[in-house]
Order: C-alpha cells, then sequence, then structure tokens
C-alpha cells in the first residue's frame, strides 16, 4: 500500500469533494419530487388496450389448450382464426393511424418533461462545476487509467506528466451521478425519477409502445401461431388416474357388485 | 407454475437492498484499507461472491424456492452496483489517503 | 429490526473510528517520513470486523425471503380462514351502544318523529 504521490490542501477535501457529493444527491431527490409534481396520468387510447387484450387472449388460449376439452380449443380457435370473421383475422385487415412522436402532442409533451426534469439540471449543475472548480485536481482515483482518459477527466489541469489517476472536479461530478443511481433505489423506493438510466430505457422503449406497424405484425405472428397449435388433451384419463389415487379400480368396483346382486 | 408477483417484487427487492449495502459499506472498507486497482476490484468480487455463498449455505434462504433460479441468487446486481463501490471506493481513499 | 439497526448504526461508528485512525496514522507517517509501511494490524482488524458486523446488520434488515409459488403460501392456510375476508369486516352493528360515548338518536331527528319504539302509531288504533 504505497503512498499517493501528491498531496492535497484539506481545504480542497472539506470545500470541494464534500460539497459535490452533497449537491449530486440533494439535487437527485429534488429532481424526483420535481418530476412527481410535474408528471401528468398516462391516459392509453382505447383501441391500444382493445389490441392488446386481444392479443393476451389468443396467448392464454395458445398456453392454456391443453386444459381444455378438444371441441372447446377447436371451437375457440375457429372464433379467432376464422377466414370470414375470425377475430384475428379482422384486424389484419384493418388499416392503422401511427402515432408519430412529432404530431402527437400529449407524446411530445411528455418527452420534453422527461428530458427538463432529468438531463437538464445534470449538464446545467456539471457545467456549473467545471466552471467554478476548476483549475486543481481534485481527488485520486484508486485505480490505475490509461492515458487516453486523461483529456477526458483532467479538463482544467493542463501537467502533462500527471498520472491519469489524478481527476478533476467534472469528472468526480460524473462519477458521483452514476454511482449514486443504486443508492437512489434504495432511499426513494422503486420507479424513481432520479435514476437516469430508467428515463433512458423509457425514452427507447416509448417507440415501442406506440407500437405504429406493430400490431399488424403481431396479430399476424398470433394467427400463425394459433393456427399451428396442436391440442393434447392433458386431462384426458383424469377419472382413471383419480381412481387410482382413491381405491379399487373400475373393475373391483364392479365385482362387488355383482357379487352383491347375486 | 403459478408465482405470487408480490412475493417475487419483494425478493428482488431485498435481494436489491443487501447488494447495495455491501457496495456502499465494501467501498468504504476498501478506501480504509487503501486498496488499489487490482485489489480493491478483487475485493470487490469476492465480497460479492461471499455474500451470494452465505445466501445458498442459510437454510432459510435456500429450502424453499425463493428465485426463479438459484444462480440469480448469487448473481445479480453485481454489475449495477460496481459504480457506486467504485464511487464509495474513491471517497474514502480521497477523505483518508489523498488528504 | 429495531436492534439490528442500532448495530448498523454502530458498526458504522466503529468504521468512521478506524477511518479516521487511518487518516491520523498516514498524517504522522508523512511527518516522520516512514514511506510504504502498512497500515497497523489493529486498525485493519478493527476494519474487517465493523465490515462484518454491518454486513451481519444488513442481512438481518434486509429480511427473510418469500415464497414465490403461490400453491404453498394458499396450502399453509387452514379451512376456516376462507369465510374470513378482513376489507368486508362491518363494524356498523348494535356493539355501538357498548361504547360510552353511544349517544341513542333522538326522536326528533329520526324521520317518524316517535317518542319510544314500542309506541304504536295512532293509525293503527282503531
Amino acid at each position: 500500500m504505497s503512498e499517493p504521490e501528491l498531496r492535497l490542501d484539506p481545504a480542497i477535501r472539506i470545500w470541494v469533494f464534500l460539497p459535490i457529493v452533497l449537491i449530486t444527491f440533494l439535487v437527485g431527490i429534488v429532481r424526483h419530487y420535481v418530476s412527481v409534481l410535474l408528471t401528468s396520468a398516462k391516459s392509453v387510447a382505447l383501441n391500444q388496450v382493445m389490441d392488446s387484450q386481444l392479443l393476451i387472449r389468443s396467448r392464454m388460449l395458445r398456453e392454456n389448450a391443453k386444459f381444455l376439452p378438444k371441441q372447446s380449443f377447436l371451437m375457440r380457435r375457429h372464433h379467432m382464426n376464422n377466414e370470414d370473421n375470425g377475430i384475428l383475422k379482422n384486424q389484419l385487415s384493418r388499416t392503422t393511424v401511427q402515432p408519430n412522436p412529432m404530431t402527437d402532442p400529449s407524446m411530445m409533451t411528455d418527452m420534453l418533461k422527461g428530458n427538463l426534469t432529468n438531463v437538464l439540471p445534470m449538464i446545467v449543475i456539471g457545467g456549473w462545476i467545471n466552471w467554478h472548480f476548476s483549475g486543481f485536481v481534485t481527488t485520486k482515483v484508486p485505480f490505475p487509467l490509461t492515458l487516453r482518459f486523461k483529456p477526458m477527466l483532467q479538463r482544467g489541469i493542463e501537467l502533462m506528466s500527471l498520472d491519469a489517476s489524478w481527476v478533476s472536479s467534472a469528472s468526480w461530478y460524473f462519477l458521483n451521478v452514476f454511482g449514486l443511481r443504486s443508492i437512489y433505489a434504495l432511499v426513494l423506493g422503486e420507479n424513481n425519477s432520479a435514476d437516469q438510466s430508467r428515463v433512458m430505457q423509457d425514452q427507447m422503449s416509448m417507440q415501442a409502445g406506440g407500437m405504429p406497424q406493430d400490431p399488424k405484425q403481431a396479430f399476424k405472428a398470433e394467427w400463425e401461431a394459433l393456427e399451428v397449435t396442436e391440442h393434447h388433451f392433458a386431462l384426458k384419463n383424469v377419472e382413471v388416474d383419480m381412481m387410482a389415487v382413491v381405491g379399487p379400480t373400475g373393475d373391483d368396483l364392479y365385482h362387488q357388485n355383482q357379487k352383491s346382486i347375486h | 407454475m403459478p408465482l405470487n408477483p408480490r412475493n417475487v417484487m419483494l425478493n428482488t427487492k431485498s435481494l436489491n437492498f443487501s447488494r447495495t449495502a455491501l457496495s456502499v459499506l465494501g467501498g468504504g472498507v476498501a478506501g480504509i484499507l487503501g486498496l488499489t486497482s487490482i485489489l480493491g476490484f478483487l475485493f470487490y468480487f469476492a465480497a460479492s461472491g461471499l455474500l451470494g455463498l452465505v445466501y445458498l449455505m442459510q437454510s432459510s434462504r435456500s429450502d424453499g424456492m425463493f428465485f426463479l433460479s438459484k444462480q440469480q441468487l448469487v448473481t445479480s446486481y453485481v454489475f449495477e452496483n460496481l459504480f457506486t463501490y467504485i464511487l464509495m471506493w474513491t471517497l474514502v481513499y480521497g477523505c483518508v489517503h489523498v488528504y | 429490526m429495531a436492534f439490528f439497526k442500532a448495530v448498523l448504526f454502530m458498526s458504522l461508528g466503529v468504521l468512521f473510528h478506524a477511518a479516521y485512525s487511518v487518516a491520523e496514522w498516514r498524517y504522522y507517517s508523512r511527518k516522520t517520513d516512514q514511506d510504504t509501511e502498512s497500515i497497523p494490524w489493529d486498525i485493519i482488524i478493527q476494519t474487517l470486523a465493523g465490515f462484518l458486523l454491518a454486513m451481519i446488520a444488513v442481512l438481518n434488515i434486509a429480511g427473510e425471503f418469500k415464497e414465490i409459488r403461490a400453491t404453498v403460501e394458499l396450502s399453509q392456510k387452514s379451512w376456516e380462514d376462507v369465510r374470513n375476508r378482513p376489507s368486508f369486516y362491518l363494524f356498523n352493528h348494535r356493539a355501538m351502544a357498548l361504547s360510552p360515548d353511544y349517544v341513542p338518536p333522538s326522536p326528533s331527528a329520526s324521520g317518524m318523529g316517535r317518542s319510544h319504539l314500542t309506541k304504536i302509531p295512532d293509525k293503527y288504533l282503531s
């Protein structure tokens, strides 16, 4: 455990190092509560709900077909896949209106609000910290870094021979932002808005949630899957199985009855 | 097989809590002990593996079915909390050794 | 649970004390220029003991796991519990008259205006 080669002013520790941690943590919490106040309730369109429920229904039929008698299963499959008026077939021939993110106003405001409350404070505070706490080394990262990271991590420090482990305050701020995400999950519970990775996932999945071309393909896939499901009735011999567990089989009972008659 | 989704969520929350607490405390200890580079990362993975082993050993935590696979007990949330470990490690290392 | 939170708090205190002593040791070893000497053994043992204590406390605070198969929890209930539905408990029944704060409804408040429950209305008396 060799000693770090530089020795830094303790004043930096009190006035830079710890305040950046506090600032990041508290801003995250404030951001969470602000986004709680700002979010509007998401209203789902009726036909989207109908589509998704229909898909769920056909999937349940496929998965639980083995518990239905053959006649029941065929009846249900006919109702869904019928050439003339099967409900899955009807959805296939319908034209869909694509909810374009650019033209749909409610989705636009949601995206704007998401961007505003999450990305903007990070950029603003990162810039402020970079401007305010520039020109000195803040801390040493305990693990060695390659020289490639030097221009990125040592923004205000123009020393050629300084080890890449000695970083500036901006990089300490970004390390804080990434590291405190897990702690926010503990402190604020799940679904907290201070977790930015969740926001990026939401932005990516918002394209899928609109489902522009997907209904047709989803219905087509369900139709095909339902066509090819084979029906193996799992409860075929269930009476005989149960009687085997309970007592004598049917043959013995018959003989007993025969004996009692004679 | 029918699952109780509320209990699944409770189990993952409990696991998440203990793993995050492990990475926070482990980062503190690594900073105090002055571990650097490889030793520090080894310490984190060793501590995570040890926690997984403790989970597997404890009969109250492995007798019934609590997760969809035993492997999930040991390896989930390890890499999510790696950043938290690095943060606490740098923080305590900076406070104690560099200043 | 509260006991283990106290244990966790105590172990954080132990770790903080170990950190402070390492910082002091670092300060003195810099002053006397004793480079590359490892941290004293008692501090290392104190750190590891504090870490172990904290992890034990965390494991107990995190709680036990709950069974995820739906059938196991259901099979532990008895048949008498089937009729017990906590959401459907009634509280507006006769026993409210036993409460010390009970005020019997006054005759003027009720719609009929009857003075006593057993008084027969006039229209039934021929």
